[in-house]
């Protein structure tokens, strides 16, 4: 065992892991959003837009998430007609993927929400706005964080899967210096505690946010 | 977009794409005995173990959150190129570890009720295991061991603690009381639901009578005390 060489190398490593980094904040911001748009119109109480949504979130929810890249990967040139930089079909795939999953979070984050509550708010004189802004989304909010930070996990680890497209991000980085020493001992399992640290860390975050932010009483 | 897609190709190549899917197919039906059991034994050990063997307990835990939390492509990438397995067993072992340390995304720990605590006690009780589980002490419990009463009433005391850090920590708390009002309005059991699902924790089906006491959220208040009947559903007075 001879961990040296990922030493010397460490600054190609850190530059994969910078680039790990950005895009799983980058997709999860992503995620996030179109997670929303597709939760509401889940809820919508039109079927014409209920419907489509939610066979496009099973769809997306029953293939795999590499072929999925591979999909953006080729499918998006021949669309714009023009290359495409990998980061962004990775991106773009990332988003497509994982925002099905956050989608059904947040819609169940936001259907937790005791249907009571919302009547007492209505029946009080809010408003639609004001009851979503005031008591459904805080409450929703609260319930969400723990799956969403869980989400946020299996997107960090969803992302080493973008090295089949070439992207240079941690896993493919490692691989790259793999391929050159030839210490895949080493190297894989400096991987694996990498990924490790950081997915530990921020599951226990999770953890402690759904001890904290969990309310009383909402049934 | 002038691409002409080439679907015959799917067709040419048939023989290649179901040795793939019959490759996948063998994987998974190889993998989910192996992944079953190994989960098996190890959340066994994580729950069982807890008491006695805290150590074996700990390393199955330490198991969990270990293969949790790796890509599953580094642990292909390691059983194949580190360990030096081969392509299939290399996937075939992968596969098991890791979804066998695989459990359900944190499920939503319930939190402080007490009816449901007072149940679960009384099953506890009935069981006959009190001897290292929390149960009630007001209606007395089975241990005589001076360790264990005094874990149940630090438990206790915990619970408690923690359903008044959330009653206080609630936002809108006239709306909650609302939320019985409502419900009372609708008939059923009314006085049942206001009294045993506190919505947002703890509800002063009295709470109309001091609307006109000191408002901790005024101008909730005000939108809640404009709607109100001009007299108090439970004790009949005036709210306004």
């Amino acid at each position: 065992m001879d961990f040296s060489f990922l030493a010397s190398n460490m600054r190609y490593l850190l530059e994969g892991l910078s680039v790990t980094l950005v895009l799983a904040t980058l997709s999860f911001v992503g995620c996030l959003a179109v997670g929303t748009f597709l939760a509401l119109l889940r809820l919508s109480p039109w079927r014409c837009l209920r419907w489509p949504t939610g066979l496009y979130i099973d769809l997306m929810r029953m293939v795999p998430l590499i072929m999925v890249i591979f999909w953006f990967f080729f499918f998006l040139p021949i669309l714009t007609g023009r290359p495409i930089n990998a980061f962004i079909a990775g991106l773009a795939g990332l988003v497509a993927f994982h925002s099905t999953y956050i989608a059904e979070v947040i819609r169940a984050g936001i259907q937790s929400v005791p249907r009571g509550l919302v009547e007492a708010a209505r029946s009080s004189g809010m408003s639609y706005r004001h009851c979503m802004w005031h008591v459904v989304l805080p409450i929703a909010t609260r319930n969400m964080l723990p799956a969403l930070v869980n989400r946020f996990v299996a997107l960090f680890m969803g992302t080493s899967l973008v090295y089949v497209i070439g992207v240079t991000e941690f896993f493919r980085a490692a691989t790259n210096l793999n391929m050159r020493a030839f210490r895949p001992y080493e190297t894989y399992i400096f991987v694996a505690l990498v990924y490790f640290a950081f997915c530990y860390s921020i599951s226990r975050v999770g953890a402690l946010l759904e001890r904290r932010l969990t309310l009383t009483g909402a049934r | 977009m002038n691409y002409q897609p080439h679907w015959d190709i799917i067709y040419q190549y048939r023989h290649l794409l179901l040795d793939g899917l019959l490759a996948t197919v063998h994987l998974v039906l190889a993998a989910l005995p192996i992944s079953v059991l190994l989960g098996l034994f190890v959340a066994a050990g994580r729950s069982f173990l807890r008491g006695r063997w805290s150590m074996l307990s700990k390393l199955c835990e330490a198991y969990v959150e270990f293969f949790r939390n790796i890509p599953p492509i580094v642990q292909f990438f390691f059983w194949n190129f580190a360990v030096g397995l081969g392509a299939f067993p290399a996937a075939l072992v992968a596969l098991s570890v890791s979804s066998s340390a695989y459990r359900r995304d944190h499920p939503r720990r319930d939190c402080f009720d007490p009816e449901s605590t007072r149940r679960g006690r009384a099953l506890i009780r009935a069981v006959g295991v009190a001897n290292n589980l929390p149960c009630d002490p007001a209606a007395g419990n089975d241990s005589r061991d001076p360790a264990v009463e005094h874990r149940i009433h630090q438990h206790h005391q915990e619970l408690v603690r923690r359903h008044d850090d959330r009653l206080r920590r609630v936002d809108v708390p006239d709306a909650g009381n609302r939320g019985a009002l409502v419900s009372r309005f609708r008939g059923g059991n009314g006085r049942d639901r206001a009294v045993r699902s506190p919505v947002l924790g703890g509800c002063d089906p009295h709470a109309c009578c001091r609307a006109g006491g000191a408002p901790r959220h005024p101008e909730r208040l005000r939108w809640i005390s404009a709607s109100l009947p001009a007299t108090c559903v439970i004790c009949s007075k005036g709210s306004r």
